[in-house]
C-alpha cells in the first residue's frame, strides 16, 4: 500500500491550518500546566509527538520552538515566585525541557 | 567543611583537565598530557565505591563532548597513538589503588562485587534510594539556578534567558550549539530524572548496567557535570547575543555576569561552606576543634589494641558526630577509627551483617544477647559522646532517624544502657566517656566449643540469622559455624544444635605484622582444632603452617585465662614492606577449603592432622593476600612516576609552550 498520497494530504493539511495547530497545542500545553491536576504521559507525549508532527509538516524553524521555549520558560519562572516547586512550576519545567529537546533535534537536521 | 573536598575538585579540577585536554587535542603537545597526569596523581581521589561516582559522572561524558567537538566542530584529527599512550600511563600511574580495587571488583561476593552484579542488591541499594531521594529533584530548581541567598532567587531567571536567547539568536550554523545543547539535554535528565513516569522507568533500567548504582544519589552525582555543559552553553549563549545584538547583547552579559556573582555571594563568601547542618537545629559545619577530644584520641589511640569500639550515639549510616568548641559539628567517617586507629562501629553500616539485629535487641531490652553480640564482634570498648549538641534535640533526626526508632531518644538513655551492659568506665573527660565491657573476645583464637546454626533467615544482609541470642552456653570461647561446613569440620555430631565440645583449644601467642599480616605460635597442640579471626571475612584470607620459633617479642596482654596471649607493642610498628608476604608465595597454604565463615561475618580454619603433623606447637601466619596487589600496583605507579617526571622535565627543556599558549 502506498501511504505517500496520505501523508502528503496530512502535510498539506497541516501546512494549511498551521495556526490552527500551533493554537491548539499551546492551549492543550496551558491546560495541562493550569487546568488538569496530576500528571499523564499520555498527554504530554500525545501533544509532544503531535507538535513533533506539525514541526515536520510545516518545516517550522528551531527558532520559533525555541520562542516558544522562552515563553515556558517566563511561565515556570513567575510559577517559581508565586508557588515555588509547585506542581505547576514543575508541570512548566518538563514542557519546557521536552521543548528544547524538540528545538535540539530541529538544530541537528538544519 | 560540609564535605568540601568532595565537590571542589569537581568546581575547579574536572574544568581544568578538561581545558588542559582540548589544548593537547589542538596543540598535539605531549606536555599538557603530562600535566594532566601530573595534576591526577597530585589531586585524584580514588576509583573505590564511595569515591568514584564524582569521577565516572565527570570524564566519560566530557570526554566525549570533547572528542565530538573537536571531530565535529573544529574539524581536527585526534592523537589517537598519543592518547592510548597518555592512557596507558594514566592506569600505570594510579595502579597503586585501583588494582586492588579492580581484584575486590572480580571477587564473588566481595562488597563491590555484590554492588556492581547482584540484582537484589541492585534493587535493595540502588533503585530503592533511588525511589526514596526521587521526589527531591525539581525540574524547575535546575533550570533556574535560584541562588542560595533567598532575597537573590528572582535573579534566577537570567541565566536560562541567556542559554534560550543565545539559541533562538544564532547566526552561525555551526555544530557546536546543538552539540553542547545535546549534552546539556543529557544531563539535565541524568541530574533531574523525574521527568514523567517513562522518564522515571526508563532511568531505572540504567540501573541493571553493572556499576550504575553508584549514581544512586543522582542529583550530588551529576549536578557539577551538569553544571560544567551549563556553563559552556551560556558562553556560547553570551557570544551569540553579544555578536547579533552588540551594544545592548554586551550590556545585557554584564548584567547577567553581575546577576550570576550576585546569585553565588554564599558561595564566595564561603558561607556555603559552612551551612546549618541539615537535620540539626541551627547547628553549622566547620568546627573548631575540641583540644580536650584530641586527648581523647590520644587516650583510645594508647588503648590495648586488640578489641573494637562501639561508638555511641549510633547514627544511621556509619558516621560519627562530634561537636566544636563552636556551634558546628563534624559528621563523617568516624575519628576513632580514621584518627586514633581503633576499628570503630559508629553506625549502621559499620556493624553489618548484625544492624537489624542489634536494634532488636535495644528494643527488646536482650542485655545478655547484646553482650554475646558484642564478644563475637570483638567489641571491647564502649565510647559515648554525651554532649547534648551531638544528639538530644539538637539532632532530632538525620543522621540518627532511622537508629532512634530503637535506640534510646536522650544521652541519659544511652548511658543507662551502657550501664545494664555491666560496662566499667575507664576514662572520663568532659562529656567524653569510655566503657570497657566485662567480656571480650580477642582477635585470634581457638574455640572450646561450637554450635552449628542453620542460615535460614533470607534476608539481602545475609547470615544474620539470630545464632546467638538464645544460646544458653556459658562458654566464652565460643564460635558459629554455618552448618554448611560440617564437611570441612568432619564432625559426626555437627548437624544438631547442641554445642559440641572440641577436643583441642592450644593456646596462641599472637604478634600483628601489620593489618594485613598476623602470627600466631599455637602450643599444647593435641588434636586438630579451630583458629577463629575475627577479622570481616574474606577469601583472600590465607594461613600458612610453619615450624614453631621463638620471636623475642613480649606478650604484655593475656586474654582467656592464659588461652591467648598477645604483643601489643607490634601495633604501634606496623611493617609497612612485609618480606613475608612474598616468601608466602612460595608456601604451600592451608587449603581454602578449610576456610570458613564463623560467627557470620569472620574467618575460621580447620587446622587438621595433616596440618599439625604431630608437632605440639607451631607457627599459624595469617596473610591478605589481596595485599600483593597494593604492592604490585605501588611498584607498578612508582615506575610510572618516574617516567612522567622525566618526560615533564624534558618537555619543559625541550619544548616549552609560552605563557601565551597556556
Amino acid at each position: 500500500m502506498n501511504i505517500r498520497p496520505y501523508v502528503s494530504r496530512v502535510r498539506t493539511l497541516l501546512k494549511e491550518n498551521n495556526n490552527v495547530v500551533i493554537t491548539v497545542l499551546s492551549c492543550m500545553v496551558l491546560a495541562d500546566i493550569f487546568m488538569i491536576p496530576g500528571t499523564s504521559d499520555l498527554r504530554t507525549y500525545g501533544t509532544l509527538t503531535a507538535y513533533a508532527v506539525d514541526t515536520w509538516a510545516v518545516k517550522r524553524k528551531s527558532r520559533t520552538t525555541f520562542i516558544g521555549c522562552l515563553v515556558l520558560l517566563l511561565v515556570m519562572y513567575v510559577l517559581y515566585l508565586a508557588t515555588g516547586t509547585s506542581e505547576q512550576t514543575e508541570k512548566t519545567a518538563v514542557w519546557l525541557f521536552f521543548s528544547l529537546l524538540v528545538g535540539v533535534i530541529q538544530l541537528w537536521r538544519e | 567543611m560540609n564535605n568540601a573536598l568532595l565537590s571542589h575538585d569537581q568546581v575547579f579540577l574536572n574544568p581544568l583537565l578538561f581545558y588542559l585536554m582540548l589544548r593537547f587535542v589542538q596543540s598535539r603537545r605531549w606536555i599538557f598530557l603530562a600535566y594532566i597526569l601530573g595534576i591526577t596523581v597530585l589531586f585524584s581521589g580514588n576509583f573505590s565505591w564511595f569515591s568514584a561516582p564524582p569521577l565516572f559522572a565527570f570524564f566519560p561524558l566530557a570526554g566525549l563532548f570533547l572528542l565530538l567537538y573537536v571531530r565535529v566542530v573544529l574539524k581536527v584529527r585526534i592523537p589517537w597513538k598519543m592518547l592510548g599512550l597518555g592512557f596507558v600511563l594514566f592506569l600505570g600511574l594510579h595502579a597503586f589503588h585501583y588494582l586492588p580495587e579492580v581484584k575486590s571488583l572480580l571477587s564473588p561476593g566481595s562488597y563491590t562485587n555484590v554492588r556492581f552484579f547482584d540484582r537484589e542488591a541492585i534493587i535493595h541499594e540502588g533503585l530503592q534510594y533511588f525511589t526514596g531521594v526521587l521526589p527531591l529533584a525539581k525540574a524547575s530548581i535546575n533550570i533556574l539556578f535560584p541562588s542560595a541567598s533567598k532575597p537573590l532567587a528572582p535573579l534566577a531567571i537570567f541565566v536560562p534567558l541567556t542559554l534560550l536567547l543565545g539559541a533562538c539568536l544564532r547566526k552561525k550554523k555551526h555544530a557546536d550549539l546543538p552539540l553542547i545543547m545535546s549534552f546539556f539535554g543529557i544531563t539535565y535528565f541524568l541530574v533531574t530524572a523525574n521527568i514523567t513516569h517513562i522518564g522515571v522507568e526508563a532511568y531505572k533500567r540504567l540501573f541493571y548496567i553493572p556499576g550504575f548504582s553508584m549514581f544512586r544519589n543522582f542529583i550530588g552525582q551529576w549536578q557539577f557535570v551538569f553544571n560544567f555543559f551549563t556553563a559552556i552553553f551560556l558562553g556560547l549563549a553570551a557570544e551569540q547575543l553579544m555578536v547579533r545584538l552588540r551594544k545592548v547583547g554586551v550590556y545585557f552579559i554584564s548584567f547577567v555576569l553581575v546577576s550570576i556573582i550576585a546569585g553565588a555571594w554564599p558561595f564566595l563568601s564561603g558561607d556555603l561552606a559552612n551551612p546549618v547542618r541539615w537535620g540539626s537545629k541551627g547547628v553549622r559545619t566547620a568546627i573548631v576543634m575540641d583540644p580536650e577530644y584530641m586527648e581523647v584520641l590520644d587516650y583510645i589511640r594508647a588503648l590495648p589494641s586488640d578489641g573494637k569500639m562501639l561508638t555511641l550515639p549510633f547514627s544511621d549510616w556509619g558516621a560519627q558526630v562530634v561537636h566544636g568548641l563552636n556551634n558546628a559539628v563534624y559528621v563523617g567517617p568516624s575519628t576513632v577509627s580514621y584518627l586514633a586507629g581503633k576499628p570503630d562501629f559508629s553506625g549502621y553500616q559499620m556493624i553489618a551483617p548484625f544492624p537489624e539485629l542489634f536494634f532488636r535487641l535495644v528494643r527488646e531490652k536482650n542485655y545478655g544477647a547484646l553482650r554475646r553480640l558484642f564478644r563475637l564482634l570483638n567489641i571491647r570498648y564502649v565510647f559515648h559522646n554525651s554532649a547534648e549538641n551531638v544528639y538530644d534535640d539538637v539532632f532530632p533526626q538525620f543522621p540518627y532517624t532511622y537508629a532512634r526508632q530503637s535506640l534510646p531518644g536522650t544521652q541519659e538513655g544511652m548511658t543507662d544502657l551502657i550501664r545494664k551492659l555491666d560496662a566499667k568506665k575507664i576514662y572520663s573527660r568532659k562529656s567524653y566517656d569510655i566503657y570497657e565491657l566485662p567480656d571480650f573476645l580477642p582477635i585470634a583464637f581457638t574455640p572450646t566449643s561450637i554450635t552449628f546454626y542453620e542460615n535460614s533467615v533470607d534476608d539481602w544482609y545475609g547470615q544474620t540469622a539470630s545464632f546467638f541470642i538464645n544460646d544458653p552456653s556459658k562458654e566464652l570461647r565460643h564460635v558459629y559455624i554455618d552448618k554448611k561446613a560440617c564437611g570441612v569440620l568432619d564432625q559426626p555430631s555437627c548437624k544438631t544444635d547442641v554445642p559440641i565440645a572440641l577436643q583441642s583449644a592450644p593456646k596462641l601467642t599472637v604478634t600483628r605484622v601489620n593489618p594485613t599480616h598476623y602470627t600466631i605460635r599455637v602450643a599444647d597442640i593435641a588434636a586438630p582444632f579451630v583458629l577463629s579471626f575475627l577479622g570481616g571475612y574474606d577469601a583472600a584470607w590465607t594461613a600458612y603452617v610453619s615450624e614453631a620459633h621463638e620471636d623475642g617479642n613480649a606478650y604484655d596482654q593475656t586474654y582467656l585465662d592464659g588461652g591467648v596471649k598477645e604483643n601489643t607493642a607490634s601495633y604501634a610498628t606496623d611493617t609497612f614492606f612485609d618480606s613475608y608476604l612474598f616468601t608466602s608465595l612460595r608456601q604451600a597454604a592451608i587449603p581454602s577449603s578449610q576456610h570458613m565463615l564463623v560467627n557470620g561475618y569472620a574467618n575460621g580454619w580447620y587446622i587438621t592432622g595433616q596440618d599439625i603433623a604431630g608437632r605440639d606447637a607451631m607457627t599459624v601466619a595469617l596473610i591478605m593476600r589481596d595485599q600483593l596487589y597494593v604492592l604490585a600496583g605501588l611498584a607498578l605507579s612508582s615506575v610510572c612516576l618516574f617516567v612522567l617526571i622525566a618526560s615533564i622535565l624534558f618537555g619543559i627543556i625541550r619544548n616549552r609552550p609560552s605563557a601565551k599558549e597556556i
